[in-house]
């Protein structure tokens, strides 16, 4: 009986690490590329994509879902990135906009879903919210796939995805490819929301991707010492949330770490600001 | 100076939109001088540099560097960019920047070897900012952040340099530094090509001159472009007199 409450606490404890580890590396370049928001807008816009999903094919496995949020997640990015390009319209309007259209119509299709009688739609709503307490080893073995391709990506481009960040223009110059190293990091930038949307919701997974990098951009001097600082902050603060989630009855995990993590961080910029003060 | 040209524009023509800014420009640029690109705001000045290193693509024109097609002949060159292309509160150090001119000589998945870090130590001395290798780049006076990105370019090892606005907003050190290492570029047989708004400044450092106002006005050694009916052509009225006046 012992054996097995430590092994059902030791999965989602071990998922949300993998989460919180890979949130803060991927979220380091999106933070260092201005584009925050943008995870926002995927992490909203993939809910169409899961409720889709589950229409389609009547199944409520996390693979089949997280596959159609990735589709959807895609879709907006793709979107995103031909308005802002064929259009004069700002950045801000354009990311508001999609968040709201995706958005509207996964709640649509969600509301359509629980009026159907099928036992399995329940798992839906966690995707709002997130419930990392009911993550299976099925689903830590999808994290552990989703983070082994996004570490080793995020490691080969490294480089490249640097100059990309700092000094487009100069990229261009050298003949690197810079369209297949954005591309390449939208992918991990949607693949890492999408894979963390069971555990923290759509609602308010960018938050775990910007406060750890937030708070590691204050201590740091290097991308490479922030993405370790962020991941490392990405990961205790899941563990923290979701140990707290636990405890409290009916918390859900999503706000949990959040508020873990933006409260770290705020913290750590407060004590910036003071120890800037004092000198 | 040699008589190969360097550089070779025929019939250039570039639109924004449907405007042209660039229209029917051709020239060529001999090897190891340094050529400013001169005209008035809006005279396509900084298009002219950006189609050649292929930041923008032209409606029409054959562009040759180094006597290869502009594609291939790019590899031969090293780019300043202008300041404001540039995330300056980017988490990077002075020596960092400096080693992504070594990135194109060994590929983006090769080490960094001895000889990587002994040119980015050089191009650093050359500029005079080996004292703040370690220094982010935000933490810099603009002059520094120049220099640092002049030392990029030497880090590159390439035989043609083009610089966007170089000049622009530099205090007296950081312009004398330049203007020296530009020289003692050129000496070694390097081709420099940099846009640049000081006309009464010109003559000083440059031996050729491309006047542009859309089309080409002038192009040549420096005495014979900044004439003044030249001149009178690309701004509308006689510009030359004290330094500094030429703003325009």
């Amino acid at each position: 009986m012992c054996d097995y409450t430590l092994y059902a606490a030791l999965i989602p404890a071990l998922g949300i690490l993998i989460i919180g580890l890979m949130a803060g590396f991927v979220g380091t370049f999106a933070f260092l590329k201005k584009q925050t928001m943008l995870g926002d807008t995927i992490a909203h816009a993939a809910l169409p994509g899961i409720c889709g999903a589950f229409l389609f094919t009547n199944n409520g496995s996390s693979m089949v879902l997280i596959f159609g949020g990735f589709i959807a997640g895609l879709c907006a990015v793709a979107l995103v990135t031909i308005l802002q390009h064929y259009t004069h319209i700002g950045s801000d309007a354009i990311l508001g906009t999609i968040l709201s259209v995706f958005f509207g119509l996964g709640l649509v299709l969600l509301t359509h879903i629980q009026k159907l009688p099928i036992a399995a739609q329940a798992v839906l709503n966690k995707f709002l919210f997130g419930s990392a307490a009911t993550l299976l080893y099925e689903d830590l073995l999808l994290l552990t796939i989703v983070g082994c391709i996004v570490c080793v990506t995020l490691f080969c481009i490294w480089h490249p995805l640097v100059i990309v960040l700092f000094d487009q223009r100069y990229a261009h110059t050298i003949g690197m490819p810079v369209w297949v190293i954005l591309t390449l990091f939208y992918i991990l930038l949607v693949l890492v929301i999408v894979a963390g949307l069971y555990a923290v919701g759509v609602v308010l997974m960018s938050s775990l991707l910007v406060a750890p990098a937030v708070a590691a951009r204050a201590l740091t001097r290097s991308v490479q010492h922030m993405a370790f600082c962020a991941a490392a902050w990405g990961a205790c603060a899941g563990m923290l949330g979701m140990l707290w989630s636990l405890s409290a009855a009916h918390l859900p995990t999503g706000p949990a770490i959040v508020i873990v993590a933006t409260g770290g961080t705020l913290l750590v910029l407060a004590a910036g600001l003071a120890r800037r003060s004092v000198a | 100076m040699n008589n190969t040209p360097a550089i070779t524009v025929q019939h250039l023509t570039v639109l924004y939109g449907a405007t042209p800014v660039l229209d029917d420009i051709s020239v060529a640029i001999p090897g190891g001088v340094i050529c400013a690109i001169i005209g008035p705001n809006g005279a396509g000045k900084s298009t002219f540099m950006n189609a050649l290193v292929g930041l923008v693509k032209p409606l029409s024109g054959v562009i040759t560097i180094g006597g290869l097609p502009a594609p291939q002949g790019r590899s031969q060159v090293a780019y300043v960019p202008q300041r404001s292309s540039v995330d300056w509160h980017f988490p990077i150090s002075v020596y960092d920047v400096v080693m992504m001119g070594r990135y194109p000589a060994h590929g983006f998945w090769g080490r960094v070897t001895k000889k990587d870090h002994r040119i980015v130590k050089e191009a650093l001395q050359m500029v005079g900012m080996l004292p703040y290798a370690q220094a982010l780049i935000g933490e810099l006076s603009g002059g520094q952040q120049q220099r640092v990105f002049l030392a990029r370019a030497l880090a590159q090892e390439r035989p043609i340099l083009m610089l966007d606005e170089p000049y622009t907003g530099l205090d007296a050190v950081t312009e004398s530094i330049y203007t020296t290492v530009l020289q003692a570029l050129r000496t070694q047989g390097c081709t420099i090509l940099l846009v640049h708004h000081d006309l009464a400044a010109v003559a000083s450092y440059a031996d050729w001159a491309i006047l542009l106002r859309t089309k080409l006005i002038a192009s040549g050694p420096c005495g014979q472009v900044t004439t003044e009916p030249h001149l009178i052509d690309a701004y509308g009225r006689p510009v030359l007199g004290a330094r500094g006046m030429a703003n325009v």
